[in-house]
């Protein structure tokens, strides 16, 4: 089966389906034709349905930051959401719709004029995927794994952050169940905005901890 | 004060305290496969075939010289097919395609994109 | 004429299970065990040895995820820890603010009462 589907790919590699990109050579690579024989060999063994795969990959099309910056927003504007947000991140977010697919539970940490929060995962690249997404390359790569928990301060100054000295940095490192969501400070100037535009401010990076949110044309 | 045999005991994984440079903001969009791959971890550990942490050894067993290169994303996906087939099937067949059908390996285009696969 | 209704019999104490109780409490000082195991852990290299204190018992107990790496899904759980160390205490020489700190999970085997 997996051979015949791969006999199929040299044949037809006019698709775009099942290849890399477009831009890729035509030939898909032996990677891509191992998780097609994988998948088909759990299917065809009834270990998993034919439709979960696309069916997950919809999910994961459908958790990107904006579910984030939505909680974010809602928790400045919204005091007791706030409150309960910081006590059961997971429960919050699921009052707002956002499902967790998986068993992890989520923390959310509060930035304020005293502490400035930091995630990283050292030992792998655990990442709140079921409010932000998948994680960008270098939060996986090494040099932001090994530095974060070492000199936080200059990691952040490498995007631009710098944080005063009577700031405490706290840098979060998930190696278990839980993983973090940093709550951002509302930046000033903003006390008019809605939800929905205070939402738009949210970025992914200022919910890992590496930038700040602000207001696009304000001063620093 | 930690001895040499203790020192070599660290995963290749563990990262953290290592000496490293700067951070290269690099992303990239994800290609369909590669999120056939992620979907595919989900999908496996909801039906508990495998687990997180299966997935986070995984990572771990497949060398320190591969953490970090473009290849680990492809080796990664073959130690799942290995632990998928095993958990399937003890005495597989072959039933994991080898390469050996003059396919084009995939080309440093994707270097560096390191994907610890875990959650 | 009023008839006391009788107080309800209380239950005999329960025992818990293994682990079930978390053994340490928010504000105790704890020491990361000086162990250097061979194969998948979860705590990383650069946190063995030191000392730091619980910010936060994880509810409810779990099962040892270092074991959960071999497919052993099973056993008695315990409960894992939010815990805090001043990044001064493990880099000698950090040059951040003395109250830069680290926070990170670790399971109840490889904690320390000191």
């Amino acid at each position: 089966m997996a051979a015949d589907q791969g006999a199929h790919h040299d044949q037809d590699h006019g698709h775009a389906h099942d290849h890399a990109s477009a831009a890729d050579d035509v030939v898909p690579g032996y990677f891509e034709i191992m998780e097609t024989a994988v998948r088909e060999l759990l299917v065809e063994k009834h270990l998993i349905g034919p439709g979960e795969i696309r069916r997950q990959i919809e999910v994961l099309d459908s958790r990107t930051p904006a579910l984030g910056a939505k909680v974010v927003a809602r928790a400045w504007v919204d005091a007791g959401f706030r409150a309960r947000l910081l006590a059961n991140g997971r429960a919050a977010c699921e009052e707002l719709g956002i499902s967790f697919y998986d068993d992890t539970g989520l923390m959310v940490l509060e930035n304020t004029d005293k502490v400035h929060n930091l995630i990283v995962c050292t030992l792998c690249s655990c990442y709140p995927r079921p409010v932000l997404g998948l994680p960008p390359d270098w939060y996986k790569l090494k040099p932001y794994r090994a530095r974060a928990v070492v000199e936080p301060r200059a990691v952040l100054a490498e995007f631009g952050t710098i944080i005063p000295d009577d700031v405490e940095i706290r840098v979060s490192d998930s190696t278990a169940q839980v993983r973090y969501l940093v709550l951002p400070e509302r930046p000033a100037g903003t006390e008019t905005f809605g939800e929905e535009q205070l939402a738009a401010l949210v970025t992914r990076d200022a919910m890992i901890g590496v930038v700040p949110v602000i207001v696009p044309g304000s001063s620093p | 004060m930690i001895s040499k045999e203790e020192l070599m005991r660290r995963l290749p994984t563990d990262f953290g305290g290592l000496p490293a440079g700067r951070i290269e903001r690099v992303e990239h969009e994800l290609e369909p496969w590669e999120k056939r791959c992620h979907a595919l971890a989900d999908v496996l550990d909801f039906h508990k075939i495998i687990n997180t942490e299966e997935k986070r050894r995984g990572v771990e067993a497949l060398g320190s010289e591969l953490i970090g290169s473009s290849e680990l994303l492809r080796a990664l996906d073959r130690r799942f097919c290995q632990y998928s087939v095993r958990k399937i099937d003890p005495h597989p067949g072959p039933a994991c395609p080898q390469d050996g059908r003059g396919r084009r390996t995939p080309s440093a285009k994707s270097g560096g994109r390191e994907i610890a696969r875990c959650g | 004429m009023t008839t006391a209704t009788p107080a309800p019999t209380p239950f005999a104490p329960i025992v818990e299970a293994e682990g079930e109780a978390p053994a340490f409490a928010p504000g105790e000082r704890v020491r990361i065990s000086m162990r250097f195991p061979v194969g998948h852990y979860r705590v990383p290299h650069y946190i063995r040895g030191k000392s730091a204190v619980i910010e936060t018992i994880i509810a409810p107990p779990a099962v040892n995820n270092e074991e959960e790496g071999f497919g052993r899904n099973a056993g008695s759980k315990r409960h894992y820890y939010r815990i805090a160390i001043p990044l001064s205490e493990i880099w000698a020489g950090y040059a951040g603010s003395p109250k830069d700190g680290l926070r990170i999970e670790v399971y109840e085997t490889w904690l320390e009462r000191i």
